[in-house]
């Protein structure tokens, strides 16, 4: 099972760097180790999306949402994750919102210039004064 | 520290921290590649679209589940300078919520170990192997091997 994994695997590096995060600094992790991390955290992503599928199925949907993922925690037994991901998804809303305001306001940004461009040329001989 | 920033993506926005995870501030630069993760996922049989927010957290899930396989790792483990594979090897299989992983990540035991529960079980192991028979008296720190996968060992 592992073998099939060669392109499948998250990089090492940056799993490490992600486990040295929870470890005080002079630790090093082996290279067994390292591997290790990064296969698990590979079968993991196939874990809770399977999971996740399932649960987005039973509602009848086609597309996982963030909600099947949240759900499939509890699913797999990882409680203690919830928390912390309803809070970034909240984040994540919050974000994809701004970003949408941010277009909507660029646009009307646009739309005020090219208005402005035409009725500044009257504004000029007024300003002259 | 000068060779973590600045390598990938900086994300200056403010991620919540993780609740209840005592220990370094969450460093948000350190991100598993989106797209990697994408691959993943959709190489799972079955998969149906996936929406960017459980894109999102599938990312930052995994990366909590590597964050506490690693910390629970370092808390039973003997030597506090090094993680070790064994130290891992024996959080996943004695956690129940680890099991998914436990095939591919058997304890590892030494060559006299391997011998020994070999002959338990009334076989002999033939093998290629350079080193000498005395191993099995000394000490094995650097004689260890490991066997992968092989269920009849257990």
């Amino acid at each position: 099972m592992a073998q099939s994994f060669d392109d499948l695997n998250l990089p090492n590096a940056v799993v490490t760097r992600i486990a040295k995060e929870v470890l005080p600094e002079n630790v090093s992790i082996g290279k067994e180790a390292r591997t290790a991390l990064a296969k698990a955290a590979s079968v993991f992503v196939l874990y809770i999306t399977s999971a996740s599928n399932a649960l987005a199925t039973k509602n009848n949907r086609k597309t996982i949402n963030g909600l099947d993922v949240i759900e499939a925690m509890h699913e797999t037994d990882f409680h203690m994750f919830v928390e912390h991901l309803k809070e970034n998804l909240e984040y994540f809303k919050k974000i994809q919102q701004e970003k949408k305001d941010a277009v909507v306001k660029q646009k009307l940004q646009k739309d005020g210039e090219s208005n402005c461009a035409a009725s500044n040329d009257n504004a000029d001989e007024n300003d002259i004064q | 520290m000068a060779g973590r920033k600045g390598k990938g993506e900086d994300k200056t926005n403010k991620l919540p921290e993780s609740s209840g995870r005592k220990g370094k501030r969450e460093d948000k630069t350190n991100k598993l590649p989106e797209s990697r993760v994408k691959i993943i996922m959709k190489s799972s049989p079955a998969t149906k679209n996936i929406g960017k927010d459980a894109l999102f957290l599938a990312n930052i899930a995994t990366k909590m589940f590597i964050q506490h396989l690693t910390k629970s790792a370092y808390s039973i483990s003997n030597n506090k300078d090094e993680l070790n594979y064994n130290d891992i090897a024996e959080i996943v299989q004695t956690k129940a919520n680890m099991s998914f992983v436990k095939e591919m990540m058997p304890r590892t035991i030494t060559l006299s170990q391997y011998k020994e529960l070999m002959a338990a079980k009334g076989l002999t192991i033939e093998y290629e192997s350079s080193e000498d028979e005395s191993d099995e008296t000394g000490s094995t720190s650097s004689q260890e091997q490991s066997f992968e996968s092989s269920s009849e060992v257990y």
